[in-house]
């Protein structure tokens, strides 16, 4: 009973505190607190919700800034209509959808993508169509080698050797098992990266590709663990990596290995799911800015969640990339007449994008006006499980993928 | 099912005699002229977003009349078509990206391959009828699903399996004459109007008598001189041929597929689409086509969650299996007959 009371307790306390913390009020557009009440201007999205996993919380996060712009003034008194597609993690159906949100509503402009098919099935009919898009969380190769796709996450990828980068210089790893999924241009290409990087530093590299649907999660962990790497690279969501994690603590591994993780498994709640078991063996990529951290774009994002998203939107690291997605395009629509904004005045403004800054991202993003693709996001910090939290214990540092030389020689040309 | 089979076959005649009252020559080019309509009126009226769902949707009914072929004439259940879909586009995707030869001769060659694959898969079928073919022809959908979820499908890279992991996919080009979403619109309706053309001629000629009799039995077909073995083969050999050039044409339609649409329960939906859209009557796989992949459209264009299709798909094949064992093709068919009474009746 003492217990219970003492529950409720904490509980109420928790939630007071979280009610006083949302206090800080949201800042949008023009801040005059105006609703929009212009001709709209249409801006589509394209997200995996149903299917294997719920990607959507990316456009839940660009629609809930969307909505606290249109509140305050919109694009210089136009309001936003954010159109959202679920393509069911089908190519087919993102094929369609794509024909729908670009010929159909005639959109100028695409934001907060989200999805594991989509890339793949329309980069070339937007570049076709003339549309840019700039995309909240990338995941297989193709969103981050086409020329009108710019997302603002890292991508598996370049967080994966950011985690890599930390084993070598940090931990003074030798050698390497990467896990993957075994999804065509995600966990191969991941994958891949790590070991290219094995051949030129000269470290040993094993790779391991799963089904992550039907996987035996302590057979997985045994064969990564046969080669005896100093360190195992995980490059699952972290509804996979969860139960890989609890193999490894049953099989003693957690004792004799460190693990590490690109940004998929950065959650809030996977620290305490692991338990204490893993403090100071886990360690994690974050492809933007901690999701507590007291800076004033962070706490801005979760004011916005707060004030216009739902209250079951997760405030997630997708969530992040949904809020920077919009709060890019705000600033690109921004630059332009209201009473000529079009599809190619947009794609224009887009091109443009440069010196975005924001305390979520490591370094500035631009969007690198006339490339062939598109990775701006390709700085990260680390993270490591303790006491059923993520302590931050890296400053943002490069990811040392090679494929990035073409982005890192772009970026010296901007400076 | 069997029971099904019965009452269907009760129903056989009366249609049966309804048909005769017209030439084959004249059915067929009905076929004809009612898909130029339907492809008129779709191509003029939809927008981008319902003319790549009725692309998808006329792409698949070629699958669902090869289906009809096993169900409707030889009371076959099979229930790995939608396999044998995604060996055709595997097959296409893969000459196309290793000779880029023109989309035909790789279409060709897709419905080839599932033809003979239809062939291996239905060799179980000599022997086995009703519940069993059906728990083997579905165990060889699930054996398909593993494997293409390891493969994948080939985009532009090399080797057998042609994955381009980490060197950029490429896109399978659609047919020179029919590169715009309306002209491979038309170019698809084209091709699915001479599949249905073939399938119907199939019933007036030699191989629906055959059928016929095999489904009545095969003691009586082996008794009238039916080559039972022959049959059989060549009606699964053409079932899996249309099932081939759906996926082609899936594959065409947007560049590339993805393994993880072509899982077991596909081939389970696309068996009872067949059902709730007739498999008697050739327009029953356009409405089961259309059932397939505009009703999913039709939701996301309302905006409700993409799984209340399988809900719906269920009610509708409960309803079909307990009150119109003929689907929804043979429901019009009924009212069509009845008005032809009626119209006729006062013309008398």
């Amino acid at each position: 009973m003492l217990k219970t009371l003492k529950v409720m307790a904490a509980g109420l306390a928790l939630s007071l505190l979280t009610a006083m913390s949302a206090h800080a009020a949201a800042s949008c557009g023009d801040g005059s607190g105006k609703a929009a009440e212009g001709e709209p201007i249409v801006i589509g999205a394209i997200t995996g919700k149903t299917g294997p996993d719920d990607f959507s919380n990316s456009t839940k996060a660009a629609k809930a800034y969307f909505d606290c712009l249109n509140a305050n003034g919109g694009i210089k008194g136009r309001p936003i209509k954010y159109v959202v597609e679920d393509d069911q993690w089908n190519p087919e159906t993102a094929a369609q959808l794509g024909a729908k949100i670009v010929n159909d509503e005639k959109a100028v402009l695409m934001v907060g993508n989200s999805s594991y098919v989509e890339c793949g099935a329309n980069a070339e009919f937007y570049k076709k169509s003339g549309i840019y898009v700039i995309a909240g969380v990338g995941v297989p190769r193709e969103c981050f080698f086409a020329e009108n796709y710019a997302p603002t996450n890292a991508g598996p990828r370049v967080s994966m050797l950011g985690a890599m980068g930390y084993a070598l210089d940090k931990l003074n790893a030798k050698s390497v098992a990467c896990i993957g999924p075994n999804i065509p241009n995600v966990g191969t290409w991941s994958c891949e990266g790590v070991a290219l990087l094995a051949k030129e530093k000269g470290f040993k590299a094993d790779v391991i590709l799963m089904d992550p649907g039907s996987a035996d999660a302590t057979s997985v962990i045994l064969q990564a663990a046969a080669s005896k790497p100093d360190v195992i690279v995980l490059g699952m969501s972290k509804g996979v990596a969860v139960p890989l994690l609890t193999a490894a603590e049953e099989q003693g591994l957690n004792q004799t290995i460190t693990f590490l993780s690109a940004a998929s498994a950065y959650d809030l709640s996977v620290p305490a799911t692991i338990g204490s078991g893993w403090d100071g063996k886990f360690f994690v990529n974050m492809e933007f800015n901690d999701l507590e951290a007291d800076t004033p774009d962070n706490k801005n994002w979760l004011a916005v969640m707060d004030e216009y998203g739902q209250e079951s939107d997760p405030r997630d690291t997708f969530a992040q990339a949904g809020y920077l997605a919009a709060r890019i395009a705000e600033k690109a629509l921004m630059t332009l007449d209201p009473n000529n904004i079009t599809r190619e005045t947009a794609s224009a403004a887009v091109r443009q994008v440069k010196d975005f800054k924001s305390d979520i991202f490591c370094a500035p993003w631009y969007f690198g006006d006339g490339q062939p693709r598109h990775n701006a996001n390709s700085t990260t910090r680390m993270a490591v499980s303790e006491g059923g939290k993520w302590k931050v214990v890296s400053d943002c540092a490069p990811s040392p993928d090679p494929e990035l030389k073409d982005i890192r020689a772009f970026e010296a040309t901007m400076k | 099912m069997n029971a099904n089979l019965s009452t269907i076959s009760f129903r056989e005649p009366a249609m049966a005699a309804k048909t005769a009252r017209r030439s084959p020559l004249a059915r067929l080019a009905t076929i004809a002229l009612v898909m130029a309509v339907f492809a008129a009126v779709v191509a003029l009226g939809a927008n981008a977003f319902w003319l790549s769902a009725a692309t998808s949707a006329v792409a698949l009914s070629l699958s669902v009349i090869g289906l009809a072929v096993l169900y409707g004439q030889l009371g076959l259940v099979s229930l790995c078509q939608f396999a044998l879909v995604g060996v055709g586009g595997w097959v296409t995707l893969r000459i196309g990206h290793a000779f880029h030869p023109p989309f035909e001769v790789s279409m060709l060659a897709g419905g080839i391959v599932a033809a003979l694959v239809g062939l291996v898969f239905g060799i179980p079928a000599l022997r086995l009828r009703g519940l069993y073919l059906a728990l083997v022809t579905l165990m060889l959908a699930g054996a398909f699903q593993t494997i293409i979820s390891a493969w994948g499908f080939p985009d532009g890279g090399p080797g057998f399996l042609g994955r381009a992991d980490g060197a950029g996919r490429a896109m399978l080009a659609r047919p020179g004459l029919a590169e715009g979403p309306i002209a491979y619109f038309l170019y698809v309706c084209l091709i699915a109007t001479i599949g249905f053309i073939i399938v119907q001629w199939h019933k007036y000629a030699k191989p629906g008598r055959a059928w016929a009799l095999i489904r009545k039995g095969e003691t009586v077909a082996l008794s009238s001189g039916v080559n039972v073995l022959t049959y059989k083969a060549w009606a699964f050999a053409l079932s899996g041929f249309f099932a081939g050039i759906a996926g082609a044409l899936l594959a065409g339609n947007v560049g590339q597929l993805d393994g993880r649409a072509f899982s077991a329960f596909e081939s389970l939906n696309l068996f009872a689409l067949t059902i709730v859209g007739g498999s008697f009557h050739w327009y029953g796989a356009l409405i089961a086509g259309l059932l397939l992949r505009a009703v999913p459209a039709l939701l996301t264009d309302l905006g409700i969650d993409g799984y209340v299709t399988i809900g719906i798909f269920g009610v509708a094949l409960f309803h079909a299996l307990a009150t119109a064992p003929a689907g929804i093709a043979g429901q019009i068919s009924g009212l069509v007959g009845r008005l032809a009474k009626l119209t006729g009746g006062k013309r008398a």
